[in-house]
């Protein structure tokens, strides 16, 4: 990564608020990464970690702020642009995984890649470079229940990066891995970073926080200083 | 992995759901199918009534149906008298019970002169005698249901008759009925003097149109008809036919709406997680209306398939009932066939469309918060 690429900010966030009620998970946020940073997001339970990737990813709206992702402003979409936000701009990897158990590795991947142009058998081809790659093309046709944690975490990440997005949102890959397992996620990761994708992820591991370019800390809804 | 692919995929892994919403699908279009043969083919039986007799036009009572016509002979002998008219037969019809099997055979009265212009055909013996009372013909469709030949004899309207003649008539309603002489027949159901259809012929050369102008200006208690049109003018039965059709399409379609919304709808929350997941990696709203309603149509057509066969059983049931037989012959027709399956597809996207719309709408994160 050059240094003129990483200077560029890939995500910026500014006087990001979001309330559930009475609760204020996230009070006037404001911080910005750069393209190609891997950067860990820490904090208690309930500090807002998972509030923020939502936000970040479009799943759901502020109450006040702006969020520019790729050069995407939120604020300004609709539902729909947002689907397409997601589709072209990020990819998310959730902690529980959220495969659909019924579909193959492979399907779950390709899931990510209708609506974007690419044929049935380019879908499928890069559905399975991408499980190749991390290690899955033997259990390319295994259903998730046929899968391991550390396997299903992987199909996850594989089917994050199915769109080619320039920013990966990754709330807590390795949450329900054990020690084997999350190392491999972690180093899918760190690989990921260094071939320009910027990767922001929320985790509790210290290992994996350990591997990150440098650690964003939530605390009662601010973000505290950075360390790298 | 093809988008339909996905689609036969999702049907494929909820079997039981799909064979339900399928069977919802069935049972409207097999009620749609029924009552579409039904219709056309009494729709048909009315034509045929109007057919036989090889007449120009047919003079019914106005307002009556075919076979409670009644009308005076001697307004007949008028009515051969108006200009143009070349021929006119009086014919009468009375329903009696045979057997079981035959509650209801149509009895014709008619004058052995009047057979062979009114277009009987006697294939085996000879007519019946003027006044015979204990003599009868038989349509060879009846006589073959019936098991009956020349010479046998039968019991009908409560008395023992000879079959001296088998006759055809060039029209399936007619070959299934039981000819009588014209005079026992009105005497035994007491209607000395009158008929209940009379067949007209017109001259050579004279519109049909004009007599029958002449006829329904001269004679205003009767209707001349040539026509299902004419027929519907001059009698709501058929009117009635299709209001009954058409009321029981639309239950039938509100059934099998009912029963797609309620299996759709409850996949919805089966699978409200897997919406969610979609519509967070990227779907559109639009992808997933797709998907729902894709799958609900090739359910729809599943059904619609098991309906047509389903449809088919419940005509010939009703084909093989007592009290319809004689009357009901099947008209099938593409026209039939491709709206039933209209119908399927139709019922299969409308009663799909509110989940189809819910799926889409949810918030992908209220959506993979649902356990």
């Amino acid at each position: 990564m050059s240094d003129t690429t990483r200077s560029r900010p890939i995500i910026e966030v500014e006087g990001l608020s979001k309330r559930y009620g009475p609760d204020v998970v996230l009070d006037d946020v404001s911080f910005s990464v750069d393209r190609g940073e891997f950067v860990a997001l820490v904090g208690r339970s309930g500090s807002g970690k998972s509030t923020l990737i939502h936000l970040l990813g479009g799943l759901e709206p502020p109450d006040s702020g702006v969020i520019s992702v790729d050069g995407v402003s939120l604020r300004h979409h609709g539902r729909t642009p947002l689907a397409k936000f997601r589709r072209t701009h990020v990819g998310i990897v959730f902690q529980l995984h959220n495969l659909i158990p019924r579909l193959t590795a492979v399907q779950n991947v390709e899931l990510a890649m209708f609506s974007t142009g690419r044929s049935r058998h380019r879908r499928r081809e890069h559905a399975l470079e991408l499980l190749e790659r991390l290690d899955l093309a033997h259990r390319a046709n295994r259903r998730p229940p046929q899968l391991s944690g550390g396997e299903r975490a992987r199909v996850a990440l594989a089917r994050g990066l199915a769109n080619d997005p320039p920013v990966l949102l990754a709330d807590e890959p390795t949450g329900s891995l054990d020690d084997e397992a999350a190392d491999r996620v972690g180093a899918q990761l760190t690989s990921l970073a260094r071939e320009g994708v910027t990767v922001l992820c929320v985790s509790h591991d210290a290992r994996l926080n350990d591997r990150a370019d440098r650690t964003l800390r939530l605390a009662d809804g601010k973000v505290a200083p950075s360390t790298d | 992995m093809t988008f339909l692919g996905l689609i036969v995929h999702n049907i494929a892994a909820h079997k039981l759901r799909a064979l339900a919403t399928a069977g919802a699908v069935a049972i409207g279009v097999m009620a749609v199918l029924a009552l579409g043969v039904l219709t056309m083919s009494l729709r048909a039986s009315a034509t045929e009534i109007l057919q036989v007799g090889k007449a120009d036009f047919t003079v019914v009572q106005k307002g009556a149906n075919p076979l409670e016509s009644v009308i005076a002979q001697k307004d007949l002998a008028d009515m051969g008298r108006v200009r143009g008219v070349h021929s006119l037969i009086g014919v009468l019809l009375e329903t009696e019970k045979y057997d079981a099997s035959h509650p209801a055979v149509i009895e014709v009265g008619l004058d052995p002169a009047a057979q062979e212009p009114f277009g009987v055909v006697i294939l085996q013996g000879r007519s019946y005698k003027p006044d015979a009372t204990n003599e009868v013909m038989l349509g060879y469709a009846l006589a073959q249901s019936i098991h009956k030949t020349v010479g046998d004899t039968l019991v009908i309207g409560g008395k023992k008759r000879t079959v001296v003649g088998i006759y055809r008539t060039g029209v399936a309603f007619g070959d299934a009925t039981i000819m009588f002489p014209l005079t026992t027949l009105q005497a035994e159901n007491q209607v000395p003097g009158y008929v209940t259809l009379g067949f007209v012929k017109v001259d050579k050369g004279v519109p049909v149109p004009v007599v029958k102008r002449r006829i329904a200006k001269k004679f205003v208690q009767y209707a001349p008809i040539a026509s299902l049109t004419d027929f519907g003018r001059t009698s709501n039965t058929l009117t009635l036919v299709d209001a009954a059709n058409t009321g029981g399409t639309i239950l039938a379609a509100v059934i099998a709406i009912s029963g797609v919304l309620n299996t759709t709808l409850l996949s919805f929350f089966e699978r409200i997680r897997e919406f969610g997941v979609m519509r967070s990696i990227g779907w559109s709203r639009f992808r997933v209306i797709v998907l729902v309603l894709g799958e609900a149509l090739v359910v729809g057509i599943i059904g619609g398939a098991f309906g047509l066969l389903l449809g088919w059983a419940a005509v010939n049931v009703l084909q093989n009932l007592p009290s319809l037989r004689g009357f009901f012959v099947p008209q099938w027709s593409a026209a039939v066939f491709g709206r039933s399956l209209y119908f399927a597809i139709g019922v299969a996207l409308l009663g799909a469309l509110y989940p189809a719309v819910r799926a889409a709408l949810i918030s992908p994160l209220e959506a993979l918060r649902r356990e």
